[in-house]
């Protein structure tokens, strides 16, 4: 049994907003104003300048993955290949080129997307083992190349990336504002975002109505491995290192923010905006928990139980609509 | 076609007694997981391995997964190896292995984190109860330092909440802060040693503390994050941390962490190949060997670790 594609009734839309990541944002905005009215030190501008910026690359990532999502596909190599990125990019920087750091390390995100993309498309290899496997690539090459060291990063504009900020706003959260622009956009806008929820909902339709198919799956691994490379990056400049150890795991908060933020786990549906707000949620409540002096044996199970939480919403909602 | 056959068998029967009955030993060192920390520990092995006259190879899985590290230690005696230098990363796990090599006369020392149930020969490390004491002690004179009696309110960085060797550190810091009634640790956070959940907890616990007097980090991941932070906020507050990466040494240099901890890895290498020959000899080896922690802090960083280096 095949289901028309939900996102049919977006088409008419005029905002960028639909009806899947309106819990998502209802969910956060309570928990913003309750833990502003709850904690005294939420709302100071210090910890909110913190938040930005400890949202902002799980953010990033998962503004690559709602792509892969929606198409059908899943990328499980993006924590990998953020540190890959950003250990190129921390021993680049020693050399003193900032044009060189930037492009090899966001050049090295899309060699990896490319790499995924190319498995995925062309040789139809499930994407979960082609991920699976660009996953311990990377890792593994970081340690051939690091020996496991971090790389210090000491000055340039990696430095000024990571850790600056204009007017007040740090430049990582201007970075994520920009990302997620793009990206909903491409996904809500163009021809090719149209093409990625067609593949996500039906793929042999959408190769019968002559999408190219293995050219669309191509390009939107291709992006997530950019933003991966570009999150990387970043975060060497957050940290002044290029850590071997970054990112380990980070694929599944990237997962648990596209998915919290609305995008089906099948396909066909997604977005951007909902999986940057997913994205928040999860660096609010992690900040929540250590304001409110949350024990840290018990900050996992709250943070599983919330995500939980989050999700039923949604689904409760789904069924009091359908009926059943 | 027979005589290819015969070749064949012949060369393995050399090559098996070759191994048999080569005259240099091959030892393995086997981390918990591959680290830079254990990098000194490499060149201790290596270097006692050269003195001693007998190889030494060093393997380790490259994520925290048990099961990998049970996959190295049983190719390892499937390949004959003459002796184990295993650092353990999980005791109950590798229990049944450690006693399983012992059986077939292949000697295990345990270094770093120890199988205390195990049949291994001894183990050589840190006690990392007297470490967290070591630590704890730090603190309270820092603070005396600052406010002419012991008080005051410590945050805590803590690492992997399941590993043994930081629990232990928690507890004997806990331990000897309790005799102290004045001296309070209000939170105690873990960023699983991952270094931007370290250094977000970390924000997160200075904003939730601004009365913090001490920060105190558990794991190799605390320090290089706390510097990150300090160096943010202009902070002032003085830091304990454990360990010498590189980026830890530089935040002593800055005046950033007051005091860190520092282990003797080279030590354990050195001692690991050491121990492991002895064994063969049939020399008796200590249960315990505790190698200490010494104190790095900006007095010595220069003498301890020469610049450039």
């Amino acid at each position: 049994m095949v289901f028309p594609p939900t996102s049919q009734y977006k088409e008419g839309g005029m905002v960028l907003l639909s009806r899947s990541e309106v819990n998502v944002f209802v969910f956060f905005g309570v928990l913003f104003v309750v833990l502003g009215i709850l904690s005294p030190n939420f709302l100071d501008l210090f910890n909110l300048s913190n938040l930005t910026r400890q949202i902002s690359l799980y953010a990033i990532i998962a503004a690559g993955e709602t792509m892969v999502m929606t198409s059908g596909g899943i990328d499980l190599s993006v924590g990998s290949v953020l540190a890959l990125s950003g250990v190129l990019a921390a021993m680049l920087n020693a050399m003193g080129n900032n044009y060189m750091v930037i492009s090899v390390g966001i050049g090295a995100g899309i060699l990896c997307g490319l790499g995924n993309g190319f498995l995925v498309s062309k040789l139809r290899i499930n994407p979960f083992i082609v991920t699976l496997g660009m996953l311990n690539i990377a890792r593994g090459v970081v340690l051939v190349i690091t020996k496991g060291f971090p790389i210090p990063v000491y000055r340039g504009a990696l430095l000024t990336l990571g850790q600056g900020s204009i007017l007040g706003i740090p430049i990582l959260f201007l970075f994520m504002g920009v990302v997620g622009m793009i990206m909903a956009l491409i996904l809500g806008r163009t021809r090719f975002g149209t093409h990625l929820k067609a593949i996500g909902s039906n793929e042999p339709a959408a190769w019968a109505m002559g999408i190219n198919v293995p050219r669309v799956k191509l390009l939107t691994y291709t992006l997530s491995g950019l933003l991966a490379g570009l999150a990387g990056l970043l975060l060497a400049g957050r940290l002044s290192a290029g850590q071997a150890n970054a990112g380990v795991g980070w694929e599944l908060d990237a997962i648990a923010a596209v998915i919290i933020g609305g995008t089906s786990l099948m396909g066909g549906e997604g977005s951007v905006v909902g999986s940057l707000v997913g994205a928040a949620l999860l660096g609010v409540i992690r900040n929540a928990l250590v304001l409110f002096g949350v024990s840290m044996y018990w900050q996992t199970v709250v943070i599983g139980c919330i995500l939980i939480g989050g999700i039923a919403l949604g689904s409760i909602r789904e069924i009091r609509k359908v009926g059943y | 076609m027979k005589k290819i056959l015969w070749f064949v068998v012949v060369l393995c029967v050399t090559g098996l007694a070759s191994v048999a009955l080569g005259d240099t030993m091959k030892f393995a060192v086997v981390y918990p997981i591959v680290h830079p920390f254990f990098n000194e520990t490499t060149r201790g092995a290596q270097e006692a391995a050269k003195e001693l006259g007998v190889e030494v190879e060093v393997l380790g899985p490259d994520t925290a997964d048990i099961s990998k590290q049970v996959a190295i230690v049983e190719g390892l005696i499937v390949k004959g190896i003459n002796g184990i230098g295993l650092g353990v990363l999980d005791p109950t796990a590798l229990t049944p292995y450690v006693n399983t090599a012992i059986e077939k006369g292949i000697p295990v020392v345990t270094f770093d984190t120890d199988a205390p149930q195990s049949n291994r020969l001894c183990f050589i490390g840190t006690d990392n109860m007297a470490a967290g004491r070591h630590a704890a002690r730090v603190a309270a004179s820092i603070l005396e330092k600052k406010y002419g009696a012991p008080k005051g309110k410590i945050c805590i960085s803590m690492g992997v909440p399941t590993q043994l060797n930081l629990n232990q550190r928690l507890e004997g810091f806990k331990e000897v802060i309790a005799q102290y009634p004045d001296i309070q640790i209000v939170d105690i956070q873990t960023g699983y040693g991952d270094p931007e959940k370290t250094t977000a907890n970390i924000e997160n616990m200075v904003t939730a503390h601004p009365d913090m007097d001490l920060l105190f980090g558990v794991d190799a991941q605390a320090g290089p994050s706390a510097v990150v932070v300090w160096k943010a906020r202009g902070l002032k507050v003085p830091v304990v941390t454990f360990d010498d990466l590189p980026d830890i040494i530089a935040g002593v240099r800055e005046g950033i962490i007051t005091v860190s901890l520092v282990q003797r890895q080279y030590n354990w290498g050195y001692l690991i190949v050491e121990s492991l020959l002895k064994a063969h000899k049939g020399k008796p080896l200590p249960v315990n060997m505790d190698t200490g922690t010494i104190e790095v802090t900006l007095e010595n960083v220069n003498a301890l670790y020469p610049l450039g280096q």
